[in-house]
């Protein structure tokens, strides 16, 4: 039979076919391929199954099924609902005033801001409350109440009007941004006010005097959330849409500034943390990580629509050797006329040996001046890189020490004892041990001794040279 | 008798009447399973949150039209993989949008600079996921369901709802290619 790799998988899962399995059986036998083939497919399996998965914490465990109960529960709402009309005759209980709800043509135009949510691309989960009862009245501004799901929230007392009052999340620990929600506040239980409250908005047919706040006024008075509602007459209703496309771009800017405002402060907080400074304010043109590494800014736009963008004058260069040189996107030039090799957010770290000899460099994706604990453990990282690069050598060395006792062709002889000699220095380089060199000038004398062709002689030499070079 | 130890029939007709605890139960004891089968089809922690989060909802608004003596969990792995599934679909648009924007994501997922303090075994393994999560979502779906759920043949066809024949053909291509990138990857690195 010909080599067939649907049947090899299949005898792999044990579904192939009695008259097919024992054909194949006999093809293996002979052919080496397909031996080799169905070791591969059995090894990719083994493999695969070891790759890493994330581990999750308990917590999250523990509330995914609360999550998946409040997700529930708000989607059956939505099915449930009376119509958009019903609700909003539920919803908005006409007080008196300026503000009343002017005839029943009203249109309602949802303000889903661009909160930080949809920044982020994550999905917004508002909390379900057990209570839908208003606040107490009580001395203080706020009480705490809490949502099905166990999470904490503050919620805001200060007018005990009816209407929609804030909740916002206490626990910031285990999501950065913050959680605002609305919850109703039915109207006979409080009395009644003639102010709007929460954050709901009534646009006039007309906007009669200046002391009507208008939309734009709204917008600014507050950033809004998702949810906001505002209700509008239908005859201003393509002059209220305009504006609130406008509303909503600044909105968003606003918004989108406050976050890289807040990241910064939080992450100069955790500087200090790390380093033990006092309240040092990072760098206005780095930023440090979670995990305390420094990540420069200056290559990063993090300007965002609605920034007033300053050109900053270049440092005063004295103008010398590099008169006229012409530098690439990545090169800096230095105050002392040096010039640094810069890629976008990483940093180059060169790897030298106690004498100061380059053995190599990589790269960091971000600067580690000044960060001590990121330093060490860089440091660490490092030697054992160093540890296990020469364990390499090593057994490059026992192995082919051990081939050069077998029964080798003259030319093949040679080029071991090259490759050897290289491997030696090469273990020096890294070591700087003196029983590593001693051993490799040794085993090159061995090698000279020997009858060589006059080309892999200068060679040997010339490596042997490089050895002596080093020990200098 | 305890919740813990009805057995998931049991549990869906005690769903199926309305008990909520019953179908809180269920998701308990397919959360995991379900979440990291997501992770594996996305590769992405706040993908497969979010389709587990699906799943479940999805089967509790089909519960109605579950038949009892058919094994839940085939069921309930069918719609998180068509969930997954869709999912790659819709990301395909999106997928050279890049995801290193964050840098405190890309540092968490990657470690510090991963080429130079992988190992070996580690650099082999980093590659094959790689090679998974190239697949198309057809395969990936058959490669992950039989390489991390251990389910059969038979029992893929059944969850996809797609012929046996073509669950055969599509393992068969995909541990080829899969054999390819490993047996080349070695090869580079013994050079």
């Amino acid at each position: 039979m010909k080599c067939n790799l649907e049947w090899l998988s299949a005898y792999l899962d044990g579904v192939l076919a009695e008259d097919k399995r024992a054909k194949l059986e006999e093809h293996l036998k002979t052919c080496e391929v397909c031996t080799a083939k169905l070791e591969e497919f059995a090894r990719v399996e083994q493999t695969a199954k070891k790759i890493p998965e994330p581990q999750l914490s308990e917590a999250y465990w523990e509330n995914f099924a609360n999550r998946v109960q409040n997700k529930l529960t708000i989607r059956e709402k939505r099915k449930t609902s009376p119509g958009w009309l019903e609700a909003l005759k539920g919803l908005f209980q006409p007080t008196t005033g300026k503000f009343a709800i002017a005839g029943s043509v009203a249109v309602i135009i949802l303000l889903t801001f661009v909160s930080l949510d949809q920044w982020k691309k994550e999905t917004f989960h508002p909390p379900v409350f057990e209570d839908e009862k208003p606040v107490a009245k009580g001395k203080a501004d706020s009480v705490q109440v809490t949502a099905k799901d166990g999470s904490e929230f503050r919620r805001a007392e200060k007018d005990n009007k009816a209407g929609l009052v804030e909740n916002k999340r206490l626990d910031q620990s285990t999501r950065e941004r913050e959680t605002v929600t609305l919850t109703q506040i039915p109207a006979e239980n409080v009395p009644a006010a003639s102010a709007p409250v929460g954050r709901m908005l009534v646009v006039p047919k007309e906007q009669k005097s200046k002391e009507e706040p208008s939309l734009a006024a709204f917008a600014e008075r507050d950033e809004g959330v998702q949810g906001d509602t505002v209700i509008v007459p239908a005859g201003r209703k393509a002059e209220i849409r305009k504006e609130v496309a406008t509303s909503q771009v600044k909105v968003g800017t606003e918004e989108k500034k406050r976050y890289i405002e807040l990241k910064r402060q939080s992450l100069a907080r955790l500087q200090s943390g790390i380093s033990g400074k006092v309240n040092k304010p990072a760098a206005p043109d780095s930023q440090i990580t979670s995990k305390g590494e420094v990540i420069e800014l200056s290559n990063m736009d993090l300007s965002v629509r609605g920034d007033t963008v300053a050109t900053t004058a270049q440092p005063n260069v004295p103008e010398k050797k590099n008169k006229g040189r012409i530098y690439g996107q990545n090169e800096k030039r230095m105050a002392d006329d040096s010039v640094e090799i810069h890629i976008p957010g990483f940093a180059i770290e060169y790897e030298t040996n106690e004498k100061g000899d380059t053995i190599g460099q990589r790269l960091y994706p971000f600067s580690v001046n000044g960060n001590a604990a990121l330093q060490a453990r860089i440091a660490a990282e490092r030697r054992a890189d160093v540890e296990r690069t020469m364990n390499d050598i090593r057994q490059v060395i026992a192995e082919n020490e051990k081939r050069l006792k077998g029964k080798l062709s003259e030319s093949e002889t040679d080029s071991l004892y090259i490759y050897l000699a290289q491997h030696y220095v090469q273990l020096y380089r890294f070591s700087l041990d003196q029983k590593d060199w001693e051993k490799a000038n040794e085993r090159l004398n061995d090698f000279l001794k020997t009858d060589l062709s006059e080309t892999n002689r200068r060679w040997l030499l010339a490596i042997q040279g490089e050895l002596k070079q080093l020990k200098k | 008798m305890p919740m813990e130890n009805a057995t998931d029939s049991e549990l869906v007709v005690k769903a199926k009447a309305g008990n909520e605890n019953a179908f809180r139960q269920l998701v308990v004891r397919y959360q995991k399973k379900i979440f990291y089968l997501a992770y594996r089809m996305t590769k992405d922690k706040d993908a497969a949150d979010d389709l587990a989060q699906e799943t479940f909802i999805r089967t509790y608004q089909a519960l109605g039209r579950f038949k009892e003596n058919y094994p839940f969990y085939t069921y309930i792995y069918r719609i998180c993989m068509n969930l997954s599934i869709n999912y790659h679909r819709r990301q395909k648009l999106t997928m050279y949008e890049s995801r290193t924007e964050n840098w405190e994501e890309m540092l968490e997922n990657q470690g510090i600079f991963p080429e130079s303090i992988s190992t070996a075994e580690e650099k082999t393994l980093t590659k094959l996921e790689a090679e998974i999560d190239r697949l198309s979502p057809e395969y990936k779906a058959v490669v992950v369901l039989k390489f991390y759920e251990n389910q059969s043949c038979e029992e893929i066809a059944k969850t996809l709802e797609i012929p046996l024949g073509t669950v055969l053909s599509r393992l068969s291509r995909a541990r080829q290619k899969l054999a390819l990138a490993l047996t080349k990857k070695e090869a580079a690195d013994e050079v």
